[in-house]
């Protein structure tokens, strides 16, 4: 579902990420972990596009990113890590403007507006502008923005900050349900707890360098996830 | 602390949007030369308004000096200063002192109110003070130079110029203060900002036209205008008087009525300023009921996504789309009072049939120094990444900005040429053309604009004012929207006076600005993908 081969990427002489190589397949949840300034948000944003890289290759879903950017941003959907909207329209005028982008006709987007906004708990904040929202609403309606489209692809930069407990159980649900569709997610996060739970496979990124990769039981072993990453900053401190 | 605030302010006035970014991969191609045609370019506007407003002081000195008012030819251009600086910073002194982005995190800062209020003015001080020498200078230099060399009137006019901005600061926080007051508390806030700086804009210029008919009284009627100055005027007088005559008491009062309104001022708002800047009533919410969703293709989603974005923002409005109230004005002005129209015929008398090229000129120059596009990737700000992640062309994001500037200016731009066709009774071909030229003018300022903003961009902005007015982009894309209508004009002048068919030359104009145009969308087409992604790393 997502490749990434070799991926460089420089900012004038400091190098943010460095001959990186991860491969997610149809069904996984990968969890990418590193520490501030790791290189994760940089490899996040090449691989959706937002960001152009020196050299290597993107595939998503078998396209690659630099020859047909807009058919892979089709099957993906992407969560940065702090949700600037567009402050000056309502969530629905957002939601109807996503929806408006990837071609969604008028009843599944009002179907699905429906549910998620349901779900989410923010239907009777829809119409509100989006300058009124609090973090954790502008998060929950950067999600359903997100999920409008169902995408194959989920790309996310700390996706759970700022979300309340039932959003969060609620995201990992969805999360689960793109991979149980044929779909993958890619996230980065610090909350390792979260990524031992919900991550099929992990890779640990230290100064723009893959550390180790791997299904979580071949990364954790007996240890969990948090000493495994605590050695390994030791180690290559 | 208060220096390390001040010093913050000033950063972000002058660091992003004139800069190149520093965390890019690739180096500017030509900093050097970039920079020095930015250079160059400044020096050039900068001349060409010293010596237009040089010529007008030197025949206000050769008017004021055999009846000796000296002092009244500094009071003038203390007051001509004033209002030249009151004008922007109205919207500037209520964006950047109470609609800040960061007005949370610095309250949250164990720093005292008062003390982020005054940070803040200081920018504002070096904004007003800026701009009222674009006015003074040319003045004193003309004064200096005409009226021979004076060391005591040189020291005056430094003191006192320092002190000048300090009116319009008090002027302009107040009426930024009322106005976040007001707001605050209403439901169609930006419609009630609007026409609340609308009304204020109206009044302005109104004042100011009735300055210039009392400037021209005041060449006939010189003594007993001086005298009203000085009794209505005080401040006014006494600036003159300590610059013309080097008064020491005259200086001292004048200190006075700068430092006493603005101490004033600044202790009203620093009494609520967390209030004010806190209060978010805003309107009773409204309960979403669903459905009523409407599909749209996508290049529509992206043009009604700009021109919301253009009306949700006051700033942006007022000051983008400047001209476009002018342009609206201006001939409703003149088709309304038939006093003018026949005063203009009547002194123009053998140039009559200039007057609709003249129209044409003033209609391009007044739609070419519209920004609305220049200021557009800027306003992206932090949301950038929605554009730059869903699956939309970079040059279709680009083009429903220049739509969505060529849709807000076509309706004033027709009105315009319509209402000036008909008033002035143009002949076919120069109405057609009071509608053309502006309409391609309209385009190749959109182009322009993007192309700009795409070299020039400013994102991390912590208020509108930073990429609508302290930004390279709009400053570029206004000037040479602007001055190449004049140019252009001027040209004309000259050449259609040397025996080229007037006709002629307009035609050739229209298909320079076509081509232009043209180019300038090739050019955006062939550097959007790689610009439009090169954003991220600004």
């Amino acid at each position: 579902m997502l490749r990434i081969e070799h991926l460089n990427k420089s900012f004038g002489n400091k190098k943010a990420v460095e001959d990186l190589s991860i491969h997610i397949r149809p069904g996984e949840i990968y969890g990418f972990i590193g520490h501030n300034g790791a290189g994760k948000t940089t490899c996040i944003k090449a691989c959706c596009g937002i960001l152009r890289f020196d050299s290597g290759e993107i595939h998503i879903d078998g396209i690659n990113i630099k020859s047909d950017p807009i058919a892979c941003k089709q099957r993906t959907a992407y969560l940065p890590d702090n949700p600037d909207l567009y402050e000056f329209l309502s969530g629905i005028k957002y939601l109807n403007f996503i929806a408006d982008v990837f071609g969604i006709s008028k009843e599944d987007r009002e179907a699905r507006v429906k549910t998620l906004a349901a779900e989410f708990e923010l239907t009777s904040d829809l119409a509100q502008p989006i300058a009124t929202y609090s973090h954790g609403m502008k998060q929950k309606l950067a999600v359903i923005a997100a999920l409008m489209h169902e995408p194959r692809l989920l790309v996310m930069d700390e996706p759970f900050t700022g979300l309340d407990p039932k959003a969060s159980f609620l995201l990992k649900q969805k999360m689960r349900a793109i991979c149980d569709a044929g779909g993958a997610v890619f996230f980065s996060t610090h909350v390792l707890e979260v990524a031992e739970k919900l991550c099929d496979k992990v890779a640990i990124i230290r100064r723009g360098k893959l550390v180790v990769e791997g299904t979580m039981e071949a990364v954790k072993g007996n240890e969990s996830l948090e000493e495994v990453f605590l050695e390994l900053e030791d180690h290559h401190a | 602390m208060l220096k390390a605030l001040i010093k913050v302010q000033l950063q972000s006035m002058f660091s992003r949007g004139l800069l190149r970014n520093r965390r890019s991969s690739k180096k500017p191609r030509n900093p050097l030369l970039s920079r020095l045609m930015i250079v160059l370019l400044a020096l050039y506007i900068l001349a060409s308004l010293g010596i237009s407003l040089g010529v007008t002081f030197h025949n206000m000195l050769t008017s004021f000096q055999p009846l000796n008012l000296l002092w009244m030819y500094f009071a003038v251009a203390g007051i001509a200063a004033f209002l030249f600086s009151v004008i922007g910073s109205i919207y500037l002194a209520q964006a950047s002192l109470f609609s800040a982005q960061d007005n949370d995190l610095l309250l949250s800062m164990p720093i005292p109110p008062a003390k982020i209020l005054v940070a803040r003015s200081v920018a504002l001080y070096l904004i007003a003070l800026s701009v009222q020498a674009v006015v003074l200078l040319p003045a004193l230099t003309v004064y200096l130079v005409f009226a021979g060399f004076s060391l005591p009137v040189l020291i005056m006019a430094l003191i006192a110029g320092l002190l000048l901005p300090l009116p319009t600061l008090a002027l302009s926080i107040l009426l930024g203060w009322l106005l976040a007051l007001v707001s605050a508390r209403l439901r169609r806030k930006n419609l009630v900002v609007v026409l609340l700086s609308i009304a204020a804009l109206a009044a302005y210029f109104v004042g100011y036209s009735r300055l210039i008919a009392a400037m021209e009284e005041l060449m006939l009627r010189g003594h007993q205008i001086a005298q009203a100055v000085k009794g209505a005027i005080p401040p006014a007088y006494h600036y003159g008087l300590a610059l013309a005559e080097g008064k020491l008491p005259s200086l001292l009062l004048f200190a006075l009525f700068c430092i006493l309104p603005f101490a004033l001022v600044m202790a009203l708002v620093a009494a609520n300023y967390r209030q004010v800047i806190t209060t978010r009533r805003g309107a009773p919410k409204i309960a979403y009921k669903g459905g009523g969703l409407k599909a749209s293709s996508l290049m529509q989603a992206l043009l009604t996504k700009e021109v919301r974005r253009f009306f949700s923002s006051p700033m942006y409005m007022l000051n983008s789309g400047f001209s476009l109230l002018f342009m609206l004005g201006l001939p409703i002005y003149l088709a309304v009072d038939k006093n003018v129209l026949s005063m203009f015929q009547q002194e123009l008398g053998v140039l009559t049939p200039y007057l609709g090229p003249a129209a044409v000129g003033v209609l391009s120059m007044m739609a070419g120094s519209v920004f609305i596009s220049a200021v557009s990737i800027s306003m992206e700000g932090k949301a950038l990444w929605i554009l730059q992640s869903l699956p939309v062309k970079p040059i279709q994001a680009l083009l429903a900005k220049a739509a969505a500037h060529f849709a807000i200016s076509l309706p004033f731009v027709l009105a315009a040429g319509i209402i000036l066709g008909v008033a002035f009774r143009l002949e076919a071909f120069i109405f057609v053309m009071c509608l053309l030229l502006p309409l391609l003018f309209t385009v190749f300022s959109a182009f322009l604009g993007l192309l700009l903003n795409l070299r020039f961009p400013k994102l991390n902005w912590r208020n509108e004012t930073e990429p609508v007015k302290q930004s390279m982009s709009p400053f570029l894309a206004m000037t040479l929207g602007f001055l190449i209508p004049i140019t252009l004009t001027g040209l004309g002048a000259y050449l259609t006076s040397k025996g080229l068919d007037l006709k002629l030359y307009i035609l050739l104009c229209t298909a320079a600005i076509a081509l232009a145009s043209t180019g300038m969308y090739l050019l955006l087409k062939a550097k959007a993908d790689k610009a439009f992604l090169d954003l991220s790393e600004v």
